[in-house]
């Protein structure tokens, strides 16, 4: 279980001062839930990924993973981010087995896994194979056995799938959707794209910009139950409501910009902001808000 | 081949006197007397211990100094600005210091060594270390890795390329700074040898002193760096690109 408790996040930059990425930020996941955080670019999202991983600290507030504060970063939370990451001067396979020696995990065991999860995303042919000899996709494939390795609970995915061509994207996502429902692991999913969240999450929360807020919440898995596919009629709809949604609010965002210091706190924060939008996928969706 | 061939026909023909540039043959000859009675091995072998020994002492300072510096901004504000002068001075300029602190012994000379090299292993290591992709860092710290293991395990190994490069400079200086330092002081090795042949107006031996640098210096390069270098571009992949 993961959670997030009135987070505040700010950012010093030199051209623009200081700069609110969250405020007031709360959220809770549940364990096996696989939720996909959706949101346009600054939203804050991956600031709130890289606060459950513990990668940066909150200045108000507090996350809790399965009840304790998160202090920094730790192998009960794997981590895949945009750009693979993995190590050039290593293996394939020396790659995966980082996390595990780092934790001094025996030798034989540490073999058996690394051999487990290269064979789990279909790589176990590349062990000995350097990095730069792999295509974006394979990268990702053995970052993801590498977050793997370490059999974490949760698995927090920072655009993981952004930068491939669509080719090995889809068929990622579809793996990474069977790992989930094999492993029953507990996913954060942070991407900007909003069929890729509609067609990975069992629940998508949208978010709006600056700072972010819950604008919807979306349980997925009650409507449309896997396997699903992102250019499937039902997927393209939900996402395309869910944006429409998204736009509103943004509108909404930027009325209320003009009046940004002061009263901003007080503002009624999902349920005005969310507003149109989520009753109207809540309307498509057949709910009643 | 052929460069060498017509060096010998000039001298030969006697283009020039023969104790100002002597012929090819003249300096295999003395090459040949000196290995013979022993003082050119012996000269390599007490030169390259300097060598070495001054080199090892300058990788440990200079990849520890260089780490501190990219790493500490107190470190990079007080000693950056003189690590940067200090590389420009040749560090021969310390001898005369070396021999007032050390006096006349092997501590000097492995002082001026150290001098010539380590600076420019420091500079390369502090480059590699700051250009390191901080999402390596990131990423190795979400797999539990943290304090020296973090240093030894991640930033150091992908800094080795740079790294490298600083270190075959580093052998190069330390190589100048040794022949430089045992030119003016007399204390065995090749440098001394060099320094004899001149007393003695003796051309074909100091050339033929210097044709056992260079080839000294080629011998190291084709068996180590050369080797360190294919080994990174290979894991790397950098030869491609």
């Amino acid at each position: 279980m993961i959670e997030v408790c009135r987070v505040g996040k700010r950012f010093q930059s030199t051209t623009r001062g200081v700069t609110a990425a969250l405020r007031e930020m709360s959220l809770t996941v549940g364990d096996g839930e696989f939720v996909c955080l959706v949101g346009p670019s600054g939203c804050g999202k991956t600031t709130l990924l890289n606060l459950v991983a513990g990668l940066e600290r909150p200045d108000d507030g507090e996350v809790r993973v399965h009840g304790r504060p998160v202090r920094g970063p730790g192998p009960d939370r794997g981590v895949m981010f945009q750009d693979a990451a993995l190590f050039p001067w290593l293996s394939v396979a020396e790659n995966v087995a980082f996390g595990m020696k780092e934790l001094r995990v025996a030798k034989r065991e540490r073999e058996a896994r690394t051999k487990k999860y290269l064979d789990l995303v279909k790589m176990s042919g590349f062990a000995r194979v350097w990095v730069h000899e792999l295509s974006g996709g394979m990268k990702q494939r053995v970052a993801l056995a590498r977050a793997l390795a370490l059999e974490p609970d949760i698995l927090l995915m920072d655009e993981p799938f952004g930068a491939l061509d669509p080719k090995s994207r889809a068929a990622l996502q579809s793996e990474i959707v069977e790992i989930w429902a094999r492993t029953k692991k507990t996913i954060v999913f942070v991407t900007h794209d909003m069929a890729e969240a509609v067609r990975l999450g069992s629940r998508v929360i949208v978010l709006r910009a600056r700072p972010a807020r819950v604008a919807m919440d979306v349980d997925v898995a009650a409507r449309l139950p896997q396997p699903r596919h992102v250019d499937q009629a039902e997927v393209v709809e939900l996402a395309a409501h869910l944006k429409g949604g998204l736009d509103e609010t943004g509108e909404h965002e930027a009325v209320d910009g003009e009046s940004e210091d002061g009263h901003d706190d007080e503002r009624p924060a999902a349920a005005a902001a969310g507003g149109g939008g989520a009753r109207r996928a809540a309307d498509w969706l057949g709910l009643h808000l | 081949m052929a460069l060498v061939l017509a060096w010998e026909a000039a001298s030969r023909l006697g283009l020039w006197r023969p104790w100002v540039f002597p012929s090819p043959s003249a300096i295999g000859r003395s090459l040949w007397s000196g290995v013979v009675d022993g003082s050119i091995p012996r000269g390599i072998a007490t030169s390259l211990r300097r060598l070495v020994i001054g080199y090892l002492l300058s990788l440990v300072g200079g990849v520890g100094l260089g780490l501190g510096l990219a790493r500490s901004r107190t470190l990079r504000e007080s000693l950056g600005t003189i690590v940067t002068g200090l590389q420009a001075l040749p560090s021969i300029c310390w001898l005369p210091l070396a021999l007032l602190w050390f006096g006349l012994s092997e501590s000097a000379i492995l002082f001026v060594v150290v001098a010539g090299s380590l600076l420019s292993i420091t500079v390369a290591t502090e480059s590699g270390v700051s250009n390191v992709p901080p999402l390596y860092v990131r990423a190795a710290r979400t797999m539990g890795a943290r304090g020296a293991t973090l240093y030894l395990r991640v930033i150091l190994p992908a800094a080795l390329p740079s790294i490298l490069s600083g270190m075959r400079l580093g052998w190069t200086f330390a190589w100048r700074s040794l022949m430089a330092g045992e030119l003016l002081f007399v204390s065995g090795g090749l440098g001394q040898l060099l320094a004899t042949g001149r007393e003695l107006g003796d051309m074909a031996r100091v050339m033929a002193v210097m044709v056992a640098i260079v080839t000294l210096g080629l011998v190291t390069e084709v068996l180590f760096f050369k080797q360190l270098d294919a080994r990174v571009r290979e894991v790397w992949g950098t030869d491609r690109a």
